[in-house]
């Protein structure tokens, strides 16, 4: 059997505590083996404390870094999700926005930068193949009576009613909408000057059929006058634009509360 | 101790710090093309602010709208920030003020505060 450190210890103690070995040269010999061996335990014994503290420092950066690296993502799936509804605020802003900076803010209806961009639209599909469009500019008769005589609220309230008639029960690509202060325009796209007149001549006709009520119980009749134009292949969109305009002049001059027509160039040149 | 103001613009908020009171107040929109730069002198000014021996006090009142990315992920920092200060004793408090009409900004508001445990408040004013 082999013996046990203990025993071996007890055993070399004995040897080193003898006198009679005292100066033998087995036992200094044994005594320079003891005092070496027990450096070197003593060496191991500080080898292994520096290792496990050195394995207990990696384990712990490790367990830190893993639970840094969770905590940024974490806070990266945060911030994501804060930065996407600040987006999504923002989008919803510009909606808002966009449908503002395109709708008249009295009437509702589409106002003269939706129109110009609509008309700029028409005008390229006709280029492209598709029928001509009609413009119908309108404009309230006397408007300036009507302010006059019963205030700006009235007149406002007038307008929305006006706008009302002249936008309700249209063609889904038609559009209708303020121009500027009592100037309505429509644009009524695949449709002829005789169609475009018997739908403007109907508006005409609501709008004179209005019941409305001044605020101190007047009945408020309004007009309107109107100049439809039929959009020609090539003209610019301006050029039909000015024709609405002036057919609109004619009608004004003609009397009021009726529809006038620009002549197209066939016209013209049939007439000729 | 020093004041800290920055004017708006277009893309960044209005911040005014005293160093007197300890009062922080940033106004308005937040998306700099900079973040660092911006935030960095906030972040900055906190550090010094708090490591003076005669101020351990601050107050930030904020009253903001729209934060793009970078600017959230400034914020966190802010607050992370505060969060170290509070928990050494330092007297942090911070008021997110949002506008009624839009709620989703207090939900946003509410959202920066959960993972904090210093006073923050998020009050909804009319404009």
């Amino acid at each position: 059997m082999k013996p046990s450190s203990a025993d071996i210890e007890r055993r070399v103690r004995e040897i080193l505590d003898d006198p009679a070995q005292a100066d033998t040269q087995l036992g200094t010999t044994l005594r320079d083996l003891w005092a070496l061996y027990k450096k070197h335990l003593q060496r191991t014994d500080r080898i292994v404390h520096l290792s496990d503290a050195y394995q207990a420092m990696a384990l712990d950066h490790q367990r830190t870094a893993a639970e840094r690296s969770r905590k940024q993502l974490r806070r990266l799936g945060r911030i994501l999700l804060i930065s996407d509804r600040y987006q999504a605020m923002l989008r919803e802003a510009n909606a808002r926005l966009d449908s503002i900076s395109y709708h008249d803010g009295l009437t509702g209806i589409p106002n003269r930068r939706a129109l110009d961009e609509i008309l700029e639209r028409a005008a390229v599909h006709v280029e492209e193949g598709q029928p001509s469009f009609v413009l119908a500019m309108l404009d309230v008769d006397y408007f300036k009576q009507v302010n006059d005589a019963h205030g700006h609220e009235t007149g406002d309230r007038v307008l929305v009613e006006l706008a009302n008639v002249l936008a309700k029960d249209i063609r889904g690509h038609d559009v209708c909408g303020r121009w500027g202060g009592e100037e309505f325009l429509m644009i009524l796209p695949q449709t002829t000057l005789s169609a475009a007149t018997s739908l403007v001549a109907r508006k005409a006709e609501q709008v004179r059929n209005l019941n409305m009520i001044a605020p101190n119980g007047q009945p408020i009749a309004v007009t309107i006058s109107a100049g439809l134009a039929q959009h020609v292949v090539g003209d610019p969109p301006n050029q039909t634009l000015r024709r609405a305009d002036a057919a609109l002049y004619l009608a004004k001059r003609q009397g009021r509360n009726r529809v006038a027509l620009s002549e197209t160039p066939e016209t013209r040149c049939s007439s000729a | 101790m020093h004041d800290l103001h920055i004017p708006p613009t277009p893309s960044t908020p209005q911040i005014i710090a005293r160093g007197e009171t300890g009062q922080m107040h940033i106004k308005g929109d937040a998306y700099p093309e900079n973040a660092h730069d911006l935030f960095g002198k906030i972040i900055d000014w906190i550090e010094r602010h708090l490591a003076s021996a005669s101020a351990q006090v601050l107050h930030m009142e904020l009253e903001l709208v729209y934060l793009n990315t970078s600017s959230v992920r400034a914020m966190m920092d802010i607050f992370d920030e505060l969060e170290v200060a509070h928990a050494r004793g330092d007297d942090i408090s911070v008021v997110w003020y949002f506008d009624i009409a839009n709620s989703r900004a207090g939900d946003l508001a509410q959202e920066f505060k959960e993972d904090y445990t210093f006073p923050f408040q998020v009050i909804g004013r009319a404009k």
